[in-house]
């Protein structure tokens, strides 16, 4: 891909590559110094109750829900006040009993949907990268960024010596893993990773034992793979798509592992490819059915697909792009058909490792909360028109819950000023940059690259004098 | 290593390869990685395979060409893979290594061996690749019957314990590229490393342990500990040596 040598950028940023433990001591040192250099912008994210009940919107440390049935907006309540950093993944069981929200605090929340208490708070080694329920609602699947899958016992087991200690279901050798869903069998876990692999593993009986069996690998993908979905429903017919930042989204057949279609996102564009033209990756995707929504870097709409499972192939349905030059950030599909797309962003600084006071913890959670509840998101929600039969998005006007709804998830009424327009475009604009430069490998130079072995340990040198 | 006067292919010189013990196995890869098994050009590896397979060969010609079977994990110089060649002269073996000087002398040793032996050590070759990420991308399911890991890299410290070459999340991966009935050989001198390897694989419900019987009787075990560097400098410091060898088992119900 070309532009990969910013070196700027490199240098403050490549030691997220190597993965190494300064990482977490470099964030860190930025929190307490306010004013230096902000870390990345975290996108918004969107997830919908099972039943349509409710719909969820994280942005930052906090997420804003909004009952669909009671038409209200719902204040989620938690013992501990919440999130310190951003959320990076959230999700519903597929019973719609319990809500996930996880990120780069390292904490893990359960909340219960009929309440919206947080019933669990699990501390986690490293940042989540991604959330996925089992289908039977039991176990909590959580992915890191350093390739680790845990698993998390959702309901209490009296018997067990309540020890809530998440145990390893998987690991990708030091891969971040972008994406992680169940199939809709119930029988495998799929997970995609920053080294173009995804990976489809047998969910055991109890997963607390691990994974131990791999199923297949669906390789193929050029690049970073970026987001995963499942087309068909539970019957035999369920196929796996992926997108990638090789702009590509592909179907497989999960179970053997075989490459079924490849579709080209640039062609189907069409863009005029100047000198400087960079495929533009596919960011997100969700799957309803037999169709596929996906979002694309520079698109300010979506892409829909659909899966003809006769032929095995993936059909070009609709593009739908609108005048706002807002990208969305995240998407997902209701079971009731509708396409709920939502774009915005808010900063996030990463928590460390130090060992903080409670009133450390109790500052950082409100700044959090604060900086959450004051970002924008833009939402807008596609439906297939019943007279026209294509889908189409609908106005502020139509969408349900309306104005109650905008209003609460927005965090501003829905009449668009330029102003709400152009910061969301900025938010979401930077948050796409940053999941970018997050999952490309950099090509460094061999001269850069012997220069960088042997510069590397003054950092820890400096930092060791300076502290 | 060889040192074969008057030979028409002079052997290379360690000394010119020397590199550090250890290479960042958690860094990005910088050499190119197949995108799957099937774009993996072997035959640049196998004159048997540039000679069999030119594409024009039938479909069931082709699924009579010979796949990699063996692959040394972390070859260093290449000792094991020489000895093996003459003892499974049918098979195919790959060595896989991090790091690159030494990658170049295993390829610079089986060209020289090559030429001073015709016929002899086709079937041996080496890659440079990061085993523990892109195995997947080399081996199909069930293609490998024999899988090594001669000493390696201990990783002392706990907090390093992570990038250990055994640990249940790679014993899945190995799992998968392995067939059934495949054999898993480890061998280190640092008790604790055996020990870890040994509870790992114990812990993990695709590999058994081979009985003893079976071990003393398979001819490759004695070679183990004899025909890599890292071995004969063991045996000529009289240090003690910890095999454990393991069977790849069907997935239990």
């Amino acid at each position: 891909m070309a532009g990969e040598e910013d070196l700027a950028t490199a240098e403050a940023e490549g030691d997220e590559n190597e993965l190494e433990d300064e990482e977490e001591k470099e964030v860190c040192e930025d929190q307490f110094h306010p004013g230096s250099q902000s870390q990345a912008m975290a996108p918004a994210i969107i997830s919908i109750h099972p039943n349509s009940r409710a719909v969820v919107v994280s942005v930052g440390a906090g997420f804003r829900v909004f009952d669909l049935e009671s038409n209200e907006a719902v204040t989620p309540v938690d013992d501990s006040s919440g999130h310190r950093a951003a959320i990076r993944a959230s999700g519903f069981s597929h019973d719609g009993a319990f809500f996930a929200s996880a990120g780069d605090d390292k904490l893990v929340k359960l909340w219960d949907t009929f309440s919206w208490k947080c019933s669990k708070t699990i501390p986690v080694n490293k940042k989540t990268s991604a959330v996925a329920f089992s289908r039977d609602g039991q176990w909590l699947l959580v992915a890191d960024k350093f390739g680790v899958v845990y698993v998390i016992p959702t309901l209490a087991d009296d018997k067990s010596d309540t020890n809530e200690e998440p145990a390893q279901l998987l690991a990708h050798c030091c891969s971040i893993i972008t994406s992680l869903e169940t199939s809709p069998c119930g029988k495998f876990v799929v997970t995609a990773d920053r080294d173009y692999k995804i990976r489809v593993s047998v969910l055991p009986k109890n997963p607390m034992l691990g994974a131990y069996e791999i199923q297949s690998f669906c390789l193929g993908h050029t690049s970073f793979v970026s987001c995963l979905a499942f087309v068909g429903d539970g019957s035999s017919e369920a196929l796996l798509v992926s997108g990638g930042g090789d702009s590509t989204i592909r179907l497989w057949d999960h179970v053997s592992g075989y490459l079924l279609d490849t579709v080209d996102i640039s062609n189907l564009l069409q863009t005029d490819k100047t000198d400087t033209f960079v495929a533009p990756a596919v960011v997100n995707m969700s799957a309803s059915g037999s169709v596929v929504a996906s979002t694309i870097e520079r698109l300010t709409g979506v892409i829909l697909l659909r899966c003809d499972f006769g032929i095995k192939k993936l059909l070009f349905l609709q593009k739908i792009s609108w005048q706002e030059p807002i990208c969305p950030t995240d998407l997902q599909f209701d079971r009731k058909g509708r396409l709920w797309l939502v774009a915005g962003a808010a900063e996030t600084r990463g928590v460390g490792d130090r060992a903080l006071k409670p009133e450390q913890v109790t500052e950082l959670t409100s700044l959090a909360q604060a900086s959450a509840a004051a970002a924008l998101t833009r939402l807008r929600v596609i439906q297939k028109s019943p007279a026209t039969s294509s889908y189409e998005a609908l106005d502020d006007t139509e969408v349900p819950g309306g104005d109650r709804m905008l209003k609460a998830l927005q965090g501003s009424p829905s009449d668009s000023s330029v102003s709400v327009a152009a910061a969301v475009a900025e938010a979401a604009q930077a948050a796409e940059l940053a999941m970018k430069n997050l999952l490309s490998k950099r090509q460094y130079t061999e001269t850069h690259r012997e220069k960088r072995k042997r510069t590397r340990n003054d950092k820890k040198a400096r930092a060791a004098t300076s502290s | 290593m060889g040192k074969k006067k008057g030979a028409a292919c002079a052997h290379p010189r360690k000394r010119f390869y020397r590199a550090r013990a250890h290479s960042n196995p958690l860094s990005d890869s910088h050499f190119p990685v197949p995108v799957s098994p099937a774009h993996c050009d072997w035959t640049e590896h196998f004159p048997v395979l540039a000679a069999a397979g030119d594409g024009s060969a039938s479909g069931q010609q082709q699924q009579q060409v010979p796949k990699v079977r063996f692959a040394d994990v972390g070859c260093g110089f290449g000792g094991l893979l020489v000895r093996l060649s003459d003892l499974y002269p049918e098979t195919l073996m790959i060595g896989m290594e991090l790091r690159d000087k030494v990658t170049e002398y295993v390829k610079e040793r089986i060209v020289a061996l090559r030429k001073n032996n015709p016929g002899r050590y086709g079937n041996i070759s080496v890659i440079r690749t990061n085993a523990m990420k892109f195995l997947p991308n080399y081996f199909d399911k069930g293609q490998l019957e024999k899988m090594f890991f001669l000493f390696p890299d201990p990783h002392f410290k706990e907090k390093n314990h992570r990038r250990r070459i055994i640990s249940q999340g790679l014993l899945a991966e190995y799992a998968y590229v392995m067939a059934e009935g495949g054999i898993l050989y480890t061998v280190t001198d640092v008790q604790e490393l055996g020990e870890w390897m040994k509870s790992n694989l114990d812990a993990h419900p695709l590999f058994e342990r081979i009985n003893l019987e079976e071990q003393s009787s398979d001819p490759v075990v004695e070679f183990l500990v004899a025909t890599s560097e890292e071995g004969q400098k063991v045996a000529r410091n009289r240090g003690d040596t910890f095999v454990a060898v393991y069977r790849r088992v069907p997935s239990p119900p």
